[in-house]
């Protein structure tokens, strides 16, 4: 448990905690959720035309690893194209937070929200391709 | 087994001796013991009933009071003289609960464990302290059975952490007793209410004692208890309500900052207008020479915030056991403060039923850790009686930089375990911090650390391929043992540890060398010295009221008084105690109707509205 | 398992037939066969109940107070195990887990992968849910809360006699993919739900105190 001292930070003052407007085009939505806890996390992200990230938000109803994690991926994913975001894996985040093995599934939790936001907004995009 | 660290012989045939039930109290302390299939509480050789005042004084010389003997010394030598010991048991000198208001004087040594300055020799250890009340209470069943008592169940508030609790389970071992079982007060008192009464059904225990509240929820099945949930404070009690008084008082008198003698003596004035405010409406309180009355209605107001935390207290405990205040068979009262009127009224009011009162409330705790002390020693009484305790506290670990992960909820049943694997988080990484916390709280700044360290000798491996189970097991005592393994590699290490209380092994072991010596000293030898003390205190205050009201003197008295003074003066210098007890009663039957004459002046000034001058 | 003290087989049972020592107990007994009970969501609480009891009387650490250090730590571990099994079996929620994860879904261990794949609508309610009670909380309304509390109470029950359904049916048909995958569907919801129940509890402690 080699301690990151930017941990607590994350936990105690969040980072990105609000809502993105779920109806705009350029915004993809992640829901998900684990029920070893109970918690929920959605991360919502608003890409460019271009594909880069430039806003993320979170919102999370969890334990301080849960909190902690979302926090740390809203930081890393702003200014990354939607393919370096999708490269993000559960690890990277587990070894900056030093999440033991029973708290794993935080991480993971994050790695699929950042997943499924970037699927939510393709969706959209290809919907939107469809109809012109 | 012996575990008081010297060699002692297993002789099967030789009857095991009396194990005795010991109420270690904020303010009193009891032994008691089954005598012909009967909890009785033992009776002192000083004529002090039951209860003995958990207060220690240390003389000049080295010497050691227990009792109220120490008591009386209280307010001449404040610092030499240490009262409710308990609240500093296993606590840091940064604590809340030690800063609060009190006549110490704390030694300045740093550590994490709190050490009082007092006279005649190196300052000591709140485990010490109550080695010494342990230690006297151990004479007084040893005086009573005239026979070697040498194991005890010692009570301990059912909310006690770790650390107090090992501070418990030291002092038990300092005064030469081998603790059979640290025993939760509230199951104490219903051991003995349940063996009393044959009963069944849930029981809640309401237990405000002097520096400690608890609550527990039981159930009492076939011979069963099972403990449902217990909760409380560990820093509330009837002595809050006397600093409630002590306050008020300290302000009417214009003291901001007071000498540690004018507040022993206002605490002390403070705790007999409580008691006095349990019959009467309201109360005179006079303390050197500043008088106030004290209104039942007042107290009960500025007690009110203290009251009303035990409520909480008891909700959350009912919740956790899963059971409502009208599904309860009975509530039981224990603890002295829960003579004060108000408190029972609340309690009635809170569960609805006029609580249980018919043992002694002072004494049923000890009553119940007989009957505990005697189904552990006595074979022919384990099919009757089984008791089943639970965890006050969440046990866990901190997990990432400040959080905590909870392994054991509170309110488990004991004995019990948890386990948890961690790995390694860099490359060749061969130890592993692990920091042990007890708490409700998500913070590790807001949960009791009770160990921190490092498991080291962990195999060289890629980031994550290690595995280390680190398992917390409870025993039957309320004590956790954490124990670390490595199991990658088949290579097997585990550690021990035993949460600490500030004061490592090494110290215990020489304390407890000390203490031999120390127990060893006869009989003779200690008389004397009490004897030594009670005439240092006799003398100071002979001197204080011939100095002080020297115009009530009848014609001669002076001359015989000081001549009596002498004489105790003079053997007090020798080895004879005996002579010495006479010396002393010789000097008080002397002075009695010159000190009646000065009751009865300080009396009609009062009336008067005078005030006599402080000395 | 032998007998430590007199090589007997002990068959896992508590106490060794022939000489009558506390036996060690092979490791991974489950819950159930430390009460001697069949692998089956149906329990006769009561009767769990004084079988705890009678147990705990001949396997607490009380009743080796004075014995020999193996037999001490056999009675620290056995009832260990003991409390362990009573506190999982006595509880329906905690029972329904437990099946579940006989049945090899852990809902405990979400790192070994399995099960976050509960609907996308029912998170969204989880979330708004959490959002409203976040609200009612921030203005310190009791009330509100307590409603929504006995709403979500309601639908607890309601997924626990569902996964509960399942199990049952999975005592008959042991090797039913689909029914595994609904309890832990259900027991997902359950543990949601919980979770929201327990943050209203936090919140009532907080505003009473």
């Amino acid at each position: 448990m080699a301690y990151s001292d930017k941990v607590i930070d994350h936990y105690e003052n969040p980072r990105n905690v609000g809502t993105l407007d779920k109806s705009d085009p350029n915004v993809g939505t992640g829901l998900v959720g684990a029920p070893a806890c109970g918690d929920v996390m959605r991360l919502q992200l608003k890409i460019t035309d271009e594909g880069v990230i430039e806003d993320a938000k979170f919102k999370t109803f969890g334990c301080g690893s849960a909190i902690a994690s979302s926090s740390l991926v809203t930081e890393w994913v702003k200014g990354k194209t939607v393919d370096q975001a999708m490269t993000i894996s559960n690890k990277d985040v587990a070894r900056e937070l030093a999440l033991p093995p029973v708290k794993i599934h935080c991480s993971v939790l994050a790695e699929d929200a950042i997943k499924a936001a970037i699927d939510d907004f393709k969706k959209k995009r290809q919907a939107r391709q469809e109809q012109a | 087994m012996s575990k008081n660290g010297y060699l002692q012989i297993h002789d099967p045939l030789k009857p095991k001796g009396h194990a005795v039930g010991i109420d270690l109290g904020t303010t009193n302390s009891l032994v008691a013991s089954v005598i012909q299939g009967k909890p009785r509480c033992l009776v002192t050789d000083e004529g002090e009933r039951y209860l003995l005042p958990s207060v220690v004084h240390y003389g000049k010389d080295g010497g050691v009071v227990v009792g109220a003997r120490a008591k009386r010394l209280a307010a001449e030598h404040p610092t030499d003289t240490i009262v409710s010991v308990k609240r500093f048991m296993g606590r840091s000198p940064e604590d809340a609960e030690t800063r609060k208001l009190g006549a110490y004087k704390f030694a300045s040594t740093g550590g994490k464990v709190v050490r009082f300055e007092v006279a005649g020799g190196q300052p000591v250890t709140p485990i010490e302290v109550s080695g010494e009340i342990l230690r006297a209470l151990k004479r007084r069943a040893e005086t009573h059975f005239s026979a070697k008592v040498e194991q005890a169940v010692i009570t301990v508030p059912a909310y006690f952490d770790d650390a107090q609790r090992q501070a418990t389970k030291d002092a038990g071992r300092l005064a030469g007793l081998e603790v059979l079982r640290l025993l939760n007060e509230p199951t104490a008192a219903a051991l003995a209410y349940g063996l009393d009464k044959g009963s069944q059904g849930t029981f809640a225990v309401y237990d405000l004692g002097g520096g400690t509240f608890d609550v527990s929820i039981l159930k009492l099945v076939e011979g069963v208890f099972e403990v449902k949930s217990t909760g409380g404070d560990s820093a509330l009690g009837g002595d809050d309500f006397d600093r409630a008084i002590a306050q008020r008082v300290l302000e009417a008198m214009g003291h901001t900052d007071s000498a540690p003698s004018v507040v022993a003596e206002v605490l002390a004035a403070s705790r007999r207008a409580k008691e006095s405010l349990t019959e009467a409406p309201e109360v005179e309180l006079t303390v050197s020479g500043h008088q106030q009355v004290i209104r039942r209605e007042d107290f009960e107001e500025w007690i009110r915030p203290f009251v009303q935390k035990t409520g909480v207290v008891c909700r959350r405990a009912l919740k956790d056991a899963g059971v409502t205040a009208e599904e309860l068979d009975g509530v039981i009262l224990v603890g002295g403060a829960t003579r004060v009127p108000a408190v029972r009224r609340y309690v009635a009011e809170l569960f609805g039923r006029e609580p249980l009162g018919d043992i002694d409330p002072d004494q049923v705790v000890a009553l119940g850790a007989a009957v505990q002390a005697d189904l552990l020693t006595n074979a022919d009484r384990q099919d009757e009686v089984l008791l089943l305790d639970v965890i006050p506290l969440s046990l866990g670990l901190e997990t990432m930089g400040g959080l905590v992960e909870k392994l054991i909820p509170r309110n488990s049943t004991i004995p019990t375990a948890a386990g948890q694997v961690f790995t390694t988080f860099k490359d060749g990484q061969t130890g592993l911090d692990v920091h042990v916390l007890q708490g409700e709280r998500e913070l590790v700044e807001d949960c009791r650390s009770l160990s921190r360290f490092t498991l080291s000798g962990i195999p060289p491996l890629p980031a994550g391929l290690a595995r280390v189970e680190v398992r917390f097991q409870v025993d039957a005592d309320g004590i956790l043992a954490v124990t670390a393994k490595e199991q990658s590699t088949g290579v097997t290490q585990s550690i021990t540890v035993k949460p600490s209380h500030g004061l490592t092994d090494e110290e215990i072991e020489q304390m407890l060398l000390d203490s031999i010596d120390h127990a060893e000293e006869d009989v003779q030898t200690r008389q004397l010295r009490e004897q030594r003390v009670e005439a240092e205190r006799v003398l100071m205050e002979a001197e204080r009221q011939i100095s002080e009201n020297g115009g009530l003197l009848a014609e001669g008295e002076r001359a015989s008084i000081e001549a009596a003074m002498a004489r105790v003066r003079e053997v007090a210098k020798g080895n004879d105690s005996h002579q010495l007890k006479e010396a002393i009663h010789a000097l008080d039957e002397l002075s009695k109707p010159f000190v009646e004459r000065v009751m009865n002046q300080a009396l009609t000034k009062v009336v008067a509205g005078h005030s006599v001058e402080e000395f | 398992m032998k007998c430590w003290n007199c090589e007997t087989d002990t068959s896992g049972s508590p106490f060794c037939p022939t000489c009558g020592k506390i036996a060690e107990r092979p490791a991974g007994t489950s819950h159930f066969a430390i009460f001697d009970l069949p692998l089956a969501y149906d329990v006769d609480v009561p009767a769990l109940e004084k079988q705890f009891r009678e147990l705990s009387l001949r396997l607490h650490p009380d009743r080796f107070a004075q014995a020999e250090a193996k037999e001490r730590r056999l009675s620290l571990e056995q009832t260990t195990a003991l409390n362990e099994a009573y506190k999982t079996l006595r509880e329906p929620t905690r029972r329904a887990f437990y099946l579940l994860k006989m049945y090899g879904v852990d809902l405990e261990r979400e790192d070994t992968g399995t099960q976050k794949d509960m609907p996308f609508e029912f998170l969204e309610e989880v979330l708004d849910l959490r959002e409203s009670l976040e609200d009612a909380m921030a203005a310190k309304d009791l009330e509100q809360a307590r409603k929504m509390a006995t709403d979500v109470e309601a639908r607890r029950k309601a997924a626990l006699t569902e996964a509960v359904d399942m199990l049952r049916s999975l005592e008959r048909s042991p090797s039913d993919e689909a029914a595994v995958k609904k309890a832990s569907h259900a027991l997902g919801r359950v543990r949601y739900f919980t979770r929201f129940l327990e943050q209203v509890e936090a919140f009532e402690e907080e505003a009473l105190s």
